[in-house]
């Protein structure tokens, strides 16, 4: 169970539902913004095949 | 734009009309002060973070946030430079119909006020005579103006007992969540006679968390802000990642009234100054590669396997220990072995 560190900047999207960033609210309220902010995952995913 | 997301706690003054016996802030003062200038210099920070991050949302908290006499322009601000979400934990004492009008005309995200228990009698005990009832009503008010409601409780042995009929209260008042979080040691909660929760305690906490949160689903949100959750219990695991729990400096980042930046607003370990540096400078400049990589942790932490879905809470080894790359003495996994 070991995750890459080394260019780590931070929690991705579906980490940081994961994770004690969510004290302000948890599951369905963060999975819920999951699936309306999409953005995100489209960066990332044009991030991936620019590069 | 990365594709890391973060969220930023922003204590937005200093200044608190209660004197409850778990805060970690026992130097805030009563009387409201206006900052406007320095707060808007934040926004200014955190806006242009969202070149690097994607940020997830703002909690504005205190002191108590919503004394400030600029909190409906700190939200308007934040909104104009581009931040979606906002949201506010409060005590919920000072809402009035006009203020939760006020408050959802400027698109609140969700506001949270803090309940220590299912009654006046155990919640007064902590927050003060008549807050429980205050808080009730701040909570319909903020309801009947069409504004999502939460309801923050942190946990001590004082209060552990009651975690179900909160979540009874919860619901009876129409809530959509209930986060349950562990007191810990530092500022009142170190001195005013309330007891940490022990890693039994914590265990406890944790398998009704997991348990109610299946006996409610779909009638409220239960969580709890702590990476233990996602330690695997014999019932259930809350995460199929491979990585996540402590967020500290990781997907979250606290800013306090004066400007000063922490890797969590439980974690007083001074990274930098929005007065003197951008958001994203104090990031590069700091010391957070160590939270990044989990290989760092020490004691029964940096030995668990669960240390990247956890890491254990880094706040908690922090004010236990003085040291925030310790164990976090408050697992059960560690108790097993002579913890707390």
């Amino acid at each position: 169970m070991e995750a890459p560190n080394k260019e780590r900047r931070g929690f991705k999207l579906n980490e940081f539902v994961t994770s004690c960033s969510t004290c302000m609210g948890k599951e369905g309220l963060l999975n819920d913004l999951a699936k309306t902010d999409e953005s995100v995952e489209k960066d990332a995913d044009q991030q991936k095949q620019v590069s | 734009m990365t594709n890391y997301v973060m969220q930023i706690m922003w204590h937005i003054n200093n200044e608190c009309n209660f004197t409850c016996r778990h805060c970690y802030n026992n130097e805030q003062k009563k009387h409201p002060v206006d900052r406007l200038d320095f707060q808007q210099s934040v926004i200014k920070r955190i806006a242009d973070l969202q070149s690097h991050y994607h940020i997830i949302r703002v909690g504005l908290l205190g002191g108590e946030p919503l004394i400030d006499p600029n909190i409906i322009r700190v939200i308007e601000l934040l909104h104009s430079h581009g931040i979606k979400r906002i949201d506010i934990s409060t005590n919920g004492s000072l809402i009035t119909s006009d203020l939760a009008r006020q408050l959802k005309d400027v698109n609140v995200g969700m506001v949270q006020v803090s309940i220590e228990g299912p009654t006046a009698a155990i919640n007064d005990i902590v927050r003060g005579n008549g807050s429980f009832d205050r808080a009730l009503k701040g909570l319909r008010l903020l309801r009947e103006a069409g504004i999502d409601t939460g309801i923050m409780t942190t946990v001590s042995q004082f209060n552990l007992p009651y975690i179900e009929k909160m979540v009874e209260l919860a619901i009876k008042e129409g809530n959509k969540i209930i986060a349950f979080n562990r007191m810990l040691p530092i500022g009142r909660g170190e001195t005013e006679g309330l007891h940490c929760l022990t890693s039994n305690d914590l265990y406890l906490m944790m398998i009704l968390i997991h348990q109610l949160s299946k006996e409610y689903h779909g009638k409220l949100d239960i969580s709890s802000d702590d990476p233990l959750l996602y330690i695997p219990t014999d019932q259930d695991s809350f995460t199929e990642n491979n990585y996540g729990g402590c967020g500290a400096g990781i997907g979250s980042l606290a800013i306090n009234y004066d400007g000063s930046v922490f890797p969590c607003r439980r974690l007083p370990i001074n990274i930098g100054n929005i007065a003197n540096d951008s958001l994203i400078g104090i990031i590069d400049s700091s010391r957070l590669d160590c939270f990044y990589n989990r290989e760092t942790l020490k004691g029964e932490c940096g030995m668990c396997d669960y240390r990247q879905i956890c890491g254990g809470c880094r706040a908690a080894a922090y004010a236990f220990t003085g040291d925030y790359l310790n164990e976090d003495p408050q697992c059960w996994k560690i108790s097993k072995k002579g913890g707390l």
